[in-house]
């Protein structure tokens, strides 16, 4: 019996199916998936939540670090400020620095010229005993022959755990420059020696 | 994912490509393999998603073989003024569509199915398709006329 083309289509495409093993297999193939993909899923979640952890550690861990570096280098500059504002008498008075260096023999460590103030006109006149950030310390005045200026430098014994990582000469590296109070400070390290420089 | 109504939809579309229960069957799984590896959660319309992809297998696995004319998918020029519901003035027995479905072409039983199962405009065809409307006006014409054809000459073959 004839009949519109439509329904005669429709009717025999419709009349096609799966069969049974053939539609298990493929409900068996998708729910394999569907394991595996939540498992995967599981397993990214994972990574990405240990990547997020670890990140933040070490973004913690660095600034931390950066901020307490920063830190240390501005207190040292402060105090070092501090002291060249008062400006307490010198314990000792030489021009010598073999004179300055019997003086300072509580030090744990000798006192050294710098690379950095070597090539100026300063000139040693005395200094006394003070501290850096509880880190007994030299403070050695010095005049600049050339303005008539008083220059102090500092030296203590390097801690790098107290001091952490300052500007190392040995390294090529330039000092750090803060400015307290009208005072300019320059902080470096050289010879294993924390070293300062205050002046105005 | 898909239910088993959705897979049987599916299955229909596959055996309206191959015209083969075998070769369907191939057709749906590979295809439901490279859905799952898709990963596409986000779409919105997975049925139609995967007919898509069934489509495209389905012409990349032909051309492999060499089955189908390389210009049966393509886009022609011709234009010829039929629309799609002309083909609803054709009648036929079902022993007449069983007989004819395996001659046709791909193209010929894909535009018979969206046609009669999926009831597809010309225009929504044309889209999915991914051809212009002209050209589907033209495969539609020549495949009235190929149906008209066939039916007229079994016909006379049942009268004799």
């Amino acid at each position: 019996m004839k009949q519109e083309l439509r329904k005669v289509v429709k009717g025999y495409v419709e009349s096609q199916e799966l069969n049974s093993d053939q539609l298990h297999s493929l409900t068996k193939l998708i729910n394999t998936h569907g394991e595996k993909n939540n498992q995967n899923k599981l397993v990214k979640f994972r990574v990405i939540a240990a990547v997020i952890v670890v990140s933040i550690a070490l973004g913690l861990f660095w600034g931390y670090g950066i901020n307490t570096q920063a830190n240390v280098s501005q207190s040292i500059a402060e105090e070092v400020a501090h002291n060249h504002l008062k400006m307490k008498p010198m314990e000792v008075s030489s021009t010598s620095l073999s004179d300055v260096r019997r003086y300072f023999n509580k030090l744990d460590f000798s006192l050294s010229q710098s690379k950095f103030v070597a090539n100026t006109s300063l000139q040693l006149i005395g200094g006394r005993y003070c501290s850096i950030l509880g880190e007994t310390a030299a403070q050695l005045r010095m005049t600049d022959e050339a303005t008539g200026n008083m220059q102090i430098i500092y030296q203590a014994p390097y801690d790098q755990e107290l001091f952490r990582e300052l500007p190392s000469l040995e390294k090529g590296q330039d000092p750090v420059r803060h400015y307290v109070n009208g005072i300019s400070v320059d902080v470096w390290v050289e010879k294993g020696i924390l070293f300062a420089r205050s002046f105005n | 994912m898909f239910d088993n109504d959705q897979l049987n939809s599916l299955y229909r579309y596959c055996f309206s490509l191959t015209g083969d229960e075998s070769e369907s069957y191939d057709i749906l799984q590979s295809s439901i393999e490279k859905f799952l590896k898709a990963n596409v959660e986000s779409v919105e319309n997975k049925n139609a998603y995967m007919k898509r992809i069934i489509r495209n297998h389905y012409i990349d696995v032909s051309r492999k073989r060499s089955k189908i004319d390389e210009e049966e998918f393509d886009e022609t020029v011709t234009y010829v003024d039929m629309h799609i519901n002309s083909l609803e003035k054709i009648v036929a027995s079902q022993y007449q569509v069983e007989a004819v479905w395996q001659e046709l072409s791909s193209s010929e039983r894909e535009i018979m199915y969206f046609w009669a199962v999926e009831g597809y405009t010309t225009s929504e065809l044309a889209e999915f398709l991914d051809i212009s409307r002209g050209t589907l006006l033209s495969k539609i014409h020549r495949l009235r006329k190929r149906l008209k054809q066939q039916f007229d000459d079994s016909g006379k073959e049942s009268v004799l």
